[in-house]
């Protein structure tokens, strides 16, 4: 159990974290908020001390890909359409990005974790490998296709 | 390289809304923190501890409270018999005949120090009507603990020392419960025994009904009788004692005769029963 103090302290550090995971993963706000939710929940509740500031984050970036993946898995998930589909990528930012997102977005599921996690949070393949439990070279593989068809989508989208 | 900034950058634009943290912020104090906070919180867990406290408190103090510990029985005509508690407050005020429980109900000794209520009692007006006529008054105080029992038979004695025809007498617990079995009082009930062993055919039905006085008065009637028939020979005791007997007897048997009641026929058909199956068990 750990205090409100330290779960506010978690939301404002690691909320741009997880608020990535989910829209990468994610289509509408209020999945993202249930994981949110779910996220922070289960911080709160977990009691044993993290090693680092690192380790603590790795951990809530594996439990934000585990709780996206159990809500895609779920029957009302996989059964029904929400209403406001397709409005994830934020229409804000003065330089466009929206394509690059998009592309992104369009990946299937397995890549664009490791997506994120290479680009933006700029882990190792092999730290990524620790964090999704894959083996390192499935990470490279994935790395390398991901590579691939964002630039096919990105040179398809210039044109 | 400008494709992973492309990608960092497009990434940026992505941040958590403040809403959305504060959403879960409040979420979590709700879901967790207002359930720990109310646990956690001193003075509600002193409030519960004392309301434990004060249950476990009153339900003992109230079953101190309200245990008897103590008797003393009342018996003029009346029969009363106040109800003591270890605090000495009276905690029952029972009738056990028709003045007894009409004495009961208009007098309000409950909760009172039994030293006040018996005076009060006895400085009755309505107790007044029955010890006028110079009646004999019993107070016989029984109880469980020996010490309560000579403390309050103390008190008693001297309450009852401004009153020439007072008596009192104490007993014990298991004499109480025999007493309330047969419907007496503890005082009338003592008085009944003394009497049953000078004259074993006195029934509880006719000691209900008699005042103290005369009850005594019996006794001391039969007691003589006793020392004079030990004095004088067996012969002339004995044959009061039968003639008593014989007068009883007939009665009963006038009951039985002239009763058309159904208590009386089974009785005559018990009492068949009864010489049938003697027979029986000599035949065989």
């Amino acid at each position: 159990m750990r205090s409100e103090e330290e779960a506010g302290r978690a939301i404002d550090l690691y909320g741009d974290t997880v608020r990535r995971i989910c829209m990468v993963h994610l289509k509408n706000a209020a999945d993202t908020e249930d994981i949110f939710q779910t996220v922070f929940l289960k911080y709160v509740l977990h009691s044993p001390d993290f090693d680092s500031p690192e380790h603590e984050k790795a951990w809530i970036i594996r439990v934000t890909v585990n709780a996206c993946k159990d809500l895609l898995k779920s029957f009302f998930h996989s059964k029904t359409l929400p209403l406001d589909t397709l409005r994830a990528v934020p229409a804000k930012g003065t330089e466009d990005y929206s394509d690059v997102l998009e592309a992104v977005l369009s990946l299937p599921a397995k890549y664009k974790d490791v997506v994120y996690l290479y680009y933006y949070e700029e882990y190792s393949a092999a730290e990524i490998s620790r964090i999704l439990r894959k083996n390192v070279n499935t990470v490279y593989t994935l790395l390398n296709r991901a590579r691939q068809m964002l630039k096919d989508k990105l040179e398809e989208v210039e044109k | 390289m400008k494709e992973k900034e492309k990608l960092k950058a497009a990434f940026d634009q992505v941040r958590a809304e403040e809403e959305l943290k504060e959403r879960t912020k409040e979420y979590l104090s709700e879901k967790v923190y207002a359930r720990k906070k109310k646990r956690n919180s001193p003075l509600r867990n002193f409030a519960a501890a004392a309301a434990c406290a004060l249950l476990v408190f009153l339900a003992g103090g109230s079953y101190l409270y309200f245990t008897p510990t103590a008797y003393i029985s009342v018996d003029v005509n009346p029969s009363l018999e106040l109800g003591i508690n270890r605090f000495d407050r009276i905690i029952s005020v029972t009738g056990y005949n028709e003045d007894g429980k009409a004495l009961a109900d208009s007098l309000d000794l409950k909760y009172m120090d039994y030293s006040d209520a018996l005076e009060s009692l006895l400085a009755d007006q309505e107790m007044e009507v029955y010890l006028s006529d110079n009646a004999d008054v019993v107070l016989t105080v029984a109880g469980n603990s020996d010490s309560q029992n000579s403390q309050i038979l103390e008190t008693v004695e001297s309450c009852a020392s401004g009153y020439e025809n007072i008596h009192c007498h104490s007993g014990d617990t298991e004499e109480i419960h025999h007493a309330h079995d047969a419907g007496l009082s503890f005082g009338k009930y003592q008085a009944y025994l003394t009497l049953k062993e000078l004259n074993p055919s006195v029934t509880l039905e006719e000691v209900q009904d008699m005042t103290m006085s005369q009850i005594r008065e019996l006794i001391q009637e039969y007691s003589q009788e006793d020392s004079q028939g030990n004095s004088q020979g067996n012969s002339q005791g004995n044959s009061r004692k039968n003639s008593s007997d014989s007068t009883d007897d007939s009665s009963d048997a006038a009951q039985e005769s002239t009763g058309s009641g159904d208590s009386s026929e089974t009785f005559q058909h018990g009492h068949h029963g009864y010489g049938h199956k003697n027979g029986h068990g000599e035949d065989d």
